[in-house]
């Protein structure tokens, strides 16, 4: 039996100029609501002592974990991983609306459909993946800082982009034992990476004043 | 994170009715008391179903709720089914003391609700045990959920025990269970108190005052139980002080627990309310 594919994003910080055009292609493409969102960026504000200043910007969104926490703790199996694509989405018409895999979520992403009354999230934009597309921020990335694909494929956009980057520039999202997939390029000479400083709660590094509403 | 009231009150209800008949039916196996009459099986039942719709409270949409039987080993799945079958052990128990059935067969069944009743109460402090909530990830939330539940369950089992105007013996040994109960509630909450320590300490948003009423609560239960015990004859306002206390522990206990649930990260800013 085959096994499961590991489609995910991988972000090239290196390249991401904080445009959130991204958060913008995202909304658009999947018609989500003001104040709601699948992906959202964050800035990782200017640390160090000056003249030796850095900053970043984090694309966050559904990390498409190995070990998922969210699919475990659905009731009704409304959050659960597609066999063919090994995505982690949702079906909205078996979600009761408990809100345990918004709490079970180590990263805090994924959203209250306010109308519907419903819990959303990145679907890695599975309609246009589905018919061979790109998801919608990958496409309007104007950085050209986001790949999607396969981690298993080595002739997939993610697998040549993690291929390129050195080693110590390669980060993932800290780990809560949920195996995070999606993968971060971040290169010591453009930036260290502020792993540390994410799961404090009262961290004074991370804004998101310009996210797009 | 905000205290998300239909779940806390789902398990503090619906724990005291489960340790209203496991501490009744203690009292019987022990030899302290009658078996629980129709009066605590009643009032019981009534908890945990009521306990079981408050729960309902917290969903969007309950028209989906048998889409649950699609995943069975989830927390909430268990807690359901384990609510729906103690609910039916209770009845079952009901319909043998009506119609006078075996003793033995009464027995049995009221072991079984014992036993179903208080490992719910354990069940639903397990559900929260999850990687992205540090202050929960600690085997000490469920066994608080445990303990105060049985604060909550043996006030009101002193209670019913003191309004039935059971003999002495019995309200002594209700006596005695509450402070069981209160020290339980107490000592299993300080351990989940001790556990989430940090998340306590730099949660300012009132957690620490539920904390105080939580230790406050428990001990009244206690000293409300001793006096009890020790004056079996004047149960009444203390049964319906350790009631009330009860009550109060449990609810400040998984009020504490929302307000200490900090996310292990939180990128997107959604308030679960």
């Amino acid at each position: 039996m085959p096994s499961m594919a590991r489609n995910c994003l991988v972000i090239n910080l290196d390249r991401c100029i904080g445009c959130y055009a991204c958060e913008v292609a995202c909304k658009m493409e999947n018609d989500i609501a003001l104040g709601e969102r699948w992906n959202k960026v964050v800035q990782v504000e200017p640390f160090g002592e000056f003249p030796d200043v850095s900053t970043y910007w984090l694309p966050t969104m559904c990390q498409q974990c190995e070990d998922s926490p969210c699919t475990h703790v659905c009731p009704t199996g409304a959050s659960y991983r597609d066999e063919a694509t090994g995505m982690v989405l949702v079906n909205k018409e078996k979600c009761i609306g408990c809100k345990y895999c918004m709490m079970a979520c180590p990263y805090g992403v994924r959203s209250w459909n306010k109308e519907q009354r419903v819990v959303e999230k990145c679907t890695l934009c599975n309609h246009l993946t589905a018919a061979g597309e790109k998801p919608a921020c990958v496409k309007n990335c104007c950085g050209k800082a986001r790949f999607y694909g396969d981690l298993d494929d080595p002739n997939s956009d993610v697998s040549k982009e993690l291929a390129a980057a050195s080693p110590d520039a390669i980060h993932h999202l800290p780990d809560a034992g949920n195996g995070p997939l999606s993968a971060y390029i971040l290169s010591p000479r453009f930036g260290e990476w502020r792993a540390d400083d994410l799961t404090q709660t009262t961290n004074l590094y991370v804004t998101t004043e310009g996210s797009v509403d | 994170m905000e205290i998300q009231w239909a779940l806390v009150l789902f398990t503090v209800v619906s724990g005291a009715g489960a340790w209203l008949f496991a501490c009744s039916m203690l009292g019987h196996l022990l030899k302290k008391d009658e078996e629980p009459n129709r009066a605590e099986t009643i009032v019981s039942f009534v908890l945990v179903a009521v306990g079981g719709c408050m729960s309902v409270m917290h969903l969007s949409h309950v028209d989906r709720i048998l889409e649950a039987l699609n995943h069975p080993t989830s927390g909430i799945f268990v807690e359901a089914a384990m609510i729906g079958v103690l609910c039916v052990i209770l009845a079952v128990y009901f319909v043998l003391l009506v119609r006078g059935s075996s003793k033995t067969a009464r027995t049995v069944t009221g072991v079984l609700a014992l036993i179903v009743g208080v490992v719910f109460t354990y069940m639903c402090g397990s559900s929260y045990l999850m990687e992205a909530r540090p202050a929960w990830q600690t085997i000490a939330l469920p066994l608080a959920y445990f303990g105060t539940a049985a604060s909550a369950g043996a006030g009101l089992n002193l209670f019913m025990k003191a309004v039935q105007k059971r003999g002495d013996a019995a309200v002594s040994f209700a006596g005695l269970l509450a402070v069981i109960g209160g020290a339980l509630g107490a000592v299993l909450a300080a351990a989940f108190c001790i556990a989430a320590g940090s998340y306590l300490a730099e949660a300012q948003n009132g957690a620490i005052a539920w904390v105080v009423a939580l230790f406050v609560a428990a001990a009244v239960v206690v000293v409300c139980g001793a006096v009890a015990m020790k004056r079996p004859g004047n149960a009444l306002a203390w049964g319906t002080i350790a009631l009330v206390a009860g009550f109060v522990a449990a609810i400040a206990l998984r009020a504490a627990m929302w307000l200490v649930g900090s996310p292990f990260m939180n990128f997107f800013l959604v308030a679960l309310d």
